[in-house]
């Protein structure tokens, strides 16, 4: 898990305006931080993927048809779900308390790491397996609807084996946190996973046009 | 016999792991384990029957996760509790049957936004479906909220004996961040048992079990995983392993003895055996004087500093915070007086036409949201007590009782309930006495009675009364003495207010110095005082420094070795020095904190209006301009934000009234069942300083709320935020009730999710796409901007 400085300018808005050295400090402060507080829990579990939707045996069909296009020919699916945990979230309500400035770059440190330790999560899987994996894809994405969260809380059983759980509106708690699907296949990836946001930045066929994380490119 | 004559007398065995016997037996369990209760009993009956049959005293229904939320609604959950509970019954054979109630899988505020009512109500419902079970186990808990919601729900609701268990990890704590010593002190008053389950392996769980151990006087329950699971959930740890483990844990004086994740009724079969051939082994609980939070535990075993600021008494921007309902005030005072040392503190709401429970409950909870330390709930309204112990997580401090018959016995059964600690005042309905003689008789009186309810001394703290000096000279020492007389005849701790006894008086800081530093010598535990006065922690520092308290003087030297301190007599914290050099467009515009000296020095020659109107205001501008044109990005708004802020305060301190620099009341609000409020904070930051007056209602807001507010107020302009597509909805009912309820309010809104046209279809006034725009609306609200035309 770490929090790349680019990466970090790039989830603030950043387009290439100058960053003087006091800024730079706050930055590098924040991501020390954050680094410092997290406390990086995740679970995994192998699914076999049968009819391109239905997750196992769990009864639960994936829906939409954005993840079943993502997932296209594989046959078995990772389902994972990361936090960087409680004291993130804590610091984060302090920093808001006393200084929006500190809190925006926080939470900011806060979102590139749970994303990069995702990442690291599916580099080690994808060491570990042999095999190739595509993208993540998470609820929100697409079509895929953020409704599905529950149950993928449920199956993981996230609210005892890492504190993570999953509200009423489908929103995660603690905030910085993951829940994905990813797709094993004996094809290389047909499209290869890019740095960063763990949507890929497929923007351009994304509904979500006011992201904050869009690429006009 | 029931079962805590039979938990007296023996070590207990729980059964096993439940969900591992039932992924031998079913293949498709699906994410209601507990439907097979109603779809297949006879499993559910044969894996009773196997932890019957292995030697379990007490055999767990199969009840952990039927709670409403997981079941998908009460009646089923009803339907499942009520099965599980007789099949367990049928199944155990004249052993006992217990109640097994999981956590609900959604956080609690503020973590989440399940509120402690709704959490609450859910499992008070589970424990009346439940009712017929010998005892009821609260088990798997990381957050100490939802446990205490539990634990009263199943004392409010039912007379079953209640045991409780937490999760923890390797660090010692819950995901939540719950030490095993804050989650002894809290639950402990509430159950008849406390102890840990899941986590670890056994061994793994020993020092846990050793802390909940020493902080308990309630019997101590431990229910380990067999190890810890590889990736595909298998645990690793023999049965005969795990036994001895538990035997080692028996010896430490553990009580109630059972298995979690991948037992078996072969394990259940060695603790059996164990357990035949133990006695109970008593416990190493010795009683201390301890407050805590839900992370922070704070042992009276010295002087501990309450800090007295969040207080409306003789404080006007306080007041003014309160009335309004603006806690970010509230929070930043309680965060400043952590920062400078304080260990508990104190939290009032005693203020006319406020609604003291209402307003107490709400500084409670938006205090402990920011600040770990333990909490002084200062109060002499039982309901109102009543209501911030229920809200508090932790073990709290109740201010106060006196010797009054009517104060002692409404409010000690309050504290006895919820386990709190409390101030007992040395005065009576004939006033304050005048010795110290007759100071320490109330005192012992309070004592007594505290003692019939239940209440340790070491849960007592006296506070002797501080009286004017300069009106009646006599009582400093009568005070000092009354405290001395008291800590060598009691196990009691003292607390006392310090500043009164300078009133009147010149430079009163030097007085309430000197009387601090003889408190403490006489005996003084907790000093309620103003910790951001530098004098009040140096003169703490330096008892504990000259009693040995501090060894070595490490933490004095630490302290104040690289200090050169400025002596104040002010009380207030000492000024930065002048002469901050530049431009003070300059210093907003790069977000330095030297914009203040700039402010100050500029108001030497420019009345305080002109100020704003033509500095702040315009380099304000020239940022959001730059901001537009993308010059500057967020975080360097934000910060020019910031420096601006503190040019205001300066400004509001020379004109001792704020009222004349602001320029409009403006209401800004997460929705309801949002919890992401970055974006609200930031438009919060930029509004304020342009002057706007900002009532933040914070995240996760009803409805019902924003409307009271804006009306109330008669506010012009409110903003809404909200994140994700799933609470857009609540942001549209909102509207709609601003709408109905406030027609002169107009709405901005803003968030991740939203555009123009999504805005203008749930009918807001106006989309702010950024955090500058939201002026632009103000500005034109208000006066001073341009049209902005609505959607």
């Amino acid at each position: 898990m770490e929090i790349e400085k680019n990466e970090l300018l790039r989830y603030l808005g950043w387009k290439g305006q100058e960053v003087d050295e006091a800024l730079q400090t706050k930055l590098d402060d924040a991501a020390k931080r954050c680094l410092a507080i997290a406390e990086p829990r995740s679970v995994v579990m192998r699914f076999p993927l049968h009819g391109g939707c239905m997750l196992g045996d769990t009864g639960i069909a994936l829906a939409g048809d954005d993840i079943k296009r993502h997932l296209a020919g594989c046959n078995e699916v990772y389902l994972l779900a990361a936090t960087i945990g409680a004291a993130a979230e804590r610091e984060l309500w302090r920093l808001s308390a006393k200084s929006t400035a500190e809190a925006l770059l926080f939470d900011t440190a806060a979102s590139c790491a749970v994303e990069s330790y995702a990442d690291d999560i599916c580099e080690d899987l994808e060491k570990s397996c042999g095999r190739r994996l595509t993208a993540r894809f998470s609820c929100g994405y697409g079509d895929f609807p953020l409704e599905a969260q529950k149950d993928l809380c449920k199956i993981l059983k996230t609210d005892t084996r890492i504190g993570l759980c999953c509200d009423e509106n489908f929103l995660l708690t603690p905030r910085k946190s993951i829940t994905a699907l990813v797709g094993i296949t004996d094809t290389p990836a047909p499209e290869k996973r890019t740095e960063g946001h763990g949507c890929s930045h497929k923007c351009g066929g994304c509904y979500h046009k006011t992201c904050a994380f869009r690429r006009e490119d | 016999m029931d079962f805590l004559s039979f938990l007296k007398e023996k070590i207990v065995v729980f059964d096993g792991a439940f969900g591992t016997m039932l992924q031998k037996k079913a293949k498709h369990i699906g994410t209601v384990p507990e439907l097979l209760n109603i779809e297949r009993p006879e499993i559910i009956a044969e894996i009773h029957r196997a932890y019957a049959e292995a030697g379990a005293d007490v055999i767990t229904a199969n009840t952990f996760g039927a709670n409403e939320k997981k079941a998908g609604s009460a009646d089923l959950s009803d339907k499942l509790i009520r099965a599980a509970v007789e099949i367990a019954r049928r199944e155990a054979k004249g052993k006992f049957v217990a109640l097994d109630i999981g956590p609900i899988g959604q956080l609690l505020e503020p973590m989440g936004s399940l509120t402690f009512d709704e959490a609450y109500a859910i499992f008070a419902r589970q424990m009346k479906a439940g009712a017929g079970a010998d005892l009821i186990i609260i088990e798997t808990m990381t957050d100490l909220a939802e446990l205490k919601a539990a634990l009263l729900a199943a004392r409010e609701t039912t007379n079953l004996p209640v045991l409780c268990s937490m999760t923890f990890e390797q660090n010692g704590r819950t995901f939540t961040g719950c030490g095993a010593d804050c989650f002894a002190l809290t639950a402990s008053p509430l159950a008849d048992a406390v102890g840990v389950n899941c986590s670890l392996g056994p061994k793994q769980l020993l020092p846990v079990v050793q802390t909940i151990l020493e902080n308990t006087e309630k019997p101590v329950v431990v229910q380990a995983n067999a190890g810890l699971p590889d990736e595909n959930f298998n645990y690793n740890v023999s049965a005969d392993e795990f036994a001895d483990v538990c035997q080692e844990m028996l010896r430490a004086g553990v009580r109630i003895i059972g298995g979690c994740c991948g037992t078996t009724p072969d394990y259940i079969r060695k603790l059996r055996a164990l357990a035949d051939r133990m006695s109970p082994a008593p416990s190493p609980y010795r009683r201390r004087s301890a407050v805590c939070s839900a992370t922070k535990c704070v042992e009276i075993d010295g002087v501990r500093v309450i800090g007295e600021r969040i207080n409306p008494t003789g404080k006007k921007a306080m007041k003014t915070a309160l009335y309004e309902g603006n806690y970010g005030y509230v929070t930043a005072q309680a965060l400043e007086q952590a920062e400078a040392g304080a260990d508990i503190l104190d939290v009032n709401a005693g203020l006319p036409e406020l609604d003291e429970k209402a307003v107490l409950t709400k500084l409670v909870k938006h205090v402990q949201s920011v600040c770990d330390l333990p909490l002084q709930i200062d109060c002499g309204k039982p309901d109102a007590i009543e209501a911030a112990l229920r809200a508090y997580t932790g073990k709290a401090i109740v201010n106060s009782v006196n010797g009054e018959d009517r104060v002692l016995d409404a409010i000690l059964p309050l504290a006895r309930k919820y386990g709190a600690a409390v101030v007992g005042l040395t005065m009576d309905e004939r006033g304050i006495p005048k010795t110290a003689r007759e100071r320490i008789k109330i005192a012992e009186k309070i004592i007594a009675r505290a003692g019939a309810y239940g209440i340790p001394e070491e849960d007592i703290f006296i506070d002797c009364l501080t009286l004017t000096v300069s009106a009646e000279q006599a009582q400093a020492n009568e005070t000092l003495e009354a405290i001395r007389r008291i800590k060598k005849k009691h196990r009691v701790k003292t607390v006392l207010g310090v500043s009164n006894i300078s009133f009147g008086l010149p430079n009163r800081q030097i007085v309430n110095t000197a009387f601090l530093t003889g408190a403490m010598f006489a005996g003084l535990d907790l000093p309620i005082v103003n910790p951001n006065v530098p004098e009040n922690m140096q003169a703490v520092a330096a008892f504990n420094a000259l009693t040995g308290k501090d060894k070595n003087c490490a933490a004095y030297t630490e302290k104040y070795g690289a200090l050169t301190i400025q002596t104040s007599v002010s009380g207030t914290k000492a000024e930065k020095t002048e002469g901050g050099s530049g431009d003070i467009f300059y210093c907003i515009q790069k977000g330095l904190p030297e914009a203040a000296d700039c402010a100050r020095a500029l108001l030497q020659t420019v009345p305080p209006l002109f100020l704003i109107d033509d500095y702040l205001i315009p380099a304000l501008n020239a940022v959001g301009d730059d901001y537009e044109r993308g010059v500057l990005f967020l975080p360097q708004l934000i910060s020019a934000a910031e420096s601006a802020k503190l040019c205001f305060d300066e400004v509001k301190k020379c004109l001792g009234d704020s009222s004349g620099a602001e320029k409009g009341k403006i209401v800004l609000a997460t929705v309801k069942g949002d919890i992401h409020d970055i974006g609200k904070n930031i438009v919060k930051t930029v509004l304020e300083n342009y002057g706007y007056k900002v009532i933040d209602l914070g995240k996760n807001v009803p409805p019902e709320e924003v409307v009271r507010v804006c009306r109330e107020q008669e506010i012009k302009l409110c903003g809404l935020s909200a994140l994700m597509t799933t609470t857009v909805a609540n942001m549209e009912e909102t509207i709609r009730l601003l709408h109905r309820e406030c027609p002169a309010c107009r709405i901005m809104v803003g968030g991740a999710v939203l555009n123009e046209a999504y805005a203008k279809k749930i009918g807001a006034d106006w989309y702010c796409k950024d955090a500058n725009a939201d002026v632009k609306i103000a500005q034109y609200i208000f006066g001073g901007g341009e049209e902005v035309p609505r959607l």
